[in-house]
């Protein structure tokens, strides 16, 4: 593997897989329930990315599991679905993503202005 | 909704208690909404979610390694001759022989896999069972 010199590699972490990285970035900006979030990452993507509900609810699941994203209290306890918030940990880890992002992007931007 | 409900009573019992009605309710929120863009968008819009849950089932299963009942067996069993039947179809253009040689290694491999998941469920019940005992001592 080829590596550029000068340009530091801030993040040595697994990559998120895209519908994860979108949920957690739609969640970065507020509270959001499952539809919420479909719709969200719809528009946040540009249409590119429309994850389905067995998508969602299995990334859903293990972002619980692993403490990045947790159940969220909504103040209008007559609404019947459940919000996720993301956490600290799941804030950290969408920061290293894009870190991570930034980080190939310089390398190709490099390499392509070098060829 | 009936194949959602049904395709979402495969799902692993933890997995269904927590999250089925959340499911059900996200999948009604954009039924509504696709609705109301077409038929041809409202089609597209089922198809994609009904085989996103199927994709999420294998998933879940796959992770889980384990049916809970005879009934969740023999639906996995009717699935999966049915998908192994829209495989054939699908391969049959490029010529009946191939389709099936393709198809028979497609089954060899799945096997292959059932078999190496019964083998890793049954090492993990010992490793499990004998450090029960060594707890218990």
């Amino acid at each position: 593997m080829r590596h550029v010199a000068g340009e530091p590699i801030a993040y040595h972490g697994k990559s998120l897989t895209e519908p994860v990285f979108f949920i957690l970035l739609s969640l970065a900006g507020k509270p959001l329930h499952g539809y919420g979030l479909m719709k969200d990452i719809e528009i946040l993507s540009k249409g590119r990315v429309r994850i389905t509900t067995g998508t969602l609810y299995g990334a859903i699941k293990r972002l619980l599991e692993d403490g990045s994203i947790k159940p969220f209290a909504q103040e209008d306890s007559s609404r019947d679905k459940q919000a996720y918030a993301i956490t600290a940990a799941g804030r950290k880890q969408l920061d290293a993503e894009i870190q991570r992002l930034k980080s190939m992007t310089a390398t190709a931007a490099v390499l392509l202005r070098e060829a | 909704m009936a194949i959602m409900r049904f395709v979402l009573w495969l799902y692993p019992r933890r997995f269904r208690e927590r999250f089925e009605k959340e499911m059900l309710q996200t999948f009604a929120a954009g039924d509504a909404d696709q609705r109301l863009r077409g038929m041809p968008a409202h089609g597209c819009f089922l198809a994609k979610e009904i085989l996103g849950a199927v994709k999420g089932l294998l998933f879940e299963l796959a992770s889980q390694q384990q049916f809970e009942t005879n009934a969740q067996r023999l639906t996995a069993v009717a699935l999966a001759i049915a998908l192994q039947a829209v495989l054939y179809s699908a391969l049959l253009p490029i010529g009946p022989k191939a389709a099936a040689s393709t198809g028979r290694w497609l089954l060899f491999i799945g096997l292959c896999g059932l078999l190496l998941a019964a083998l890793a469920n049954f090492l993990r019940a010992i490793v499990h069972r004998s450090r029960l005992n060594l707890e218990d001592q």
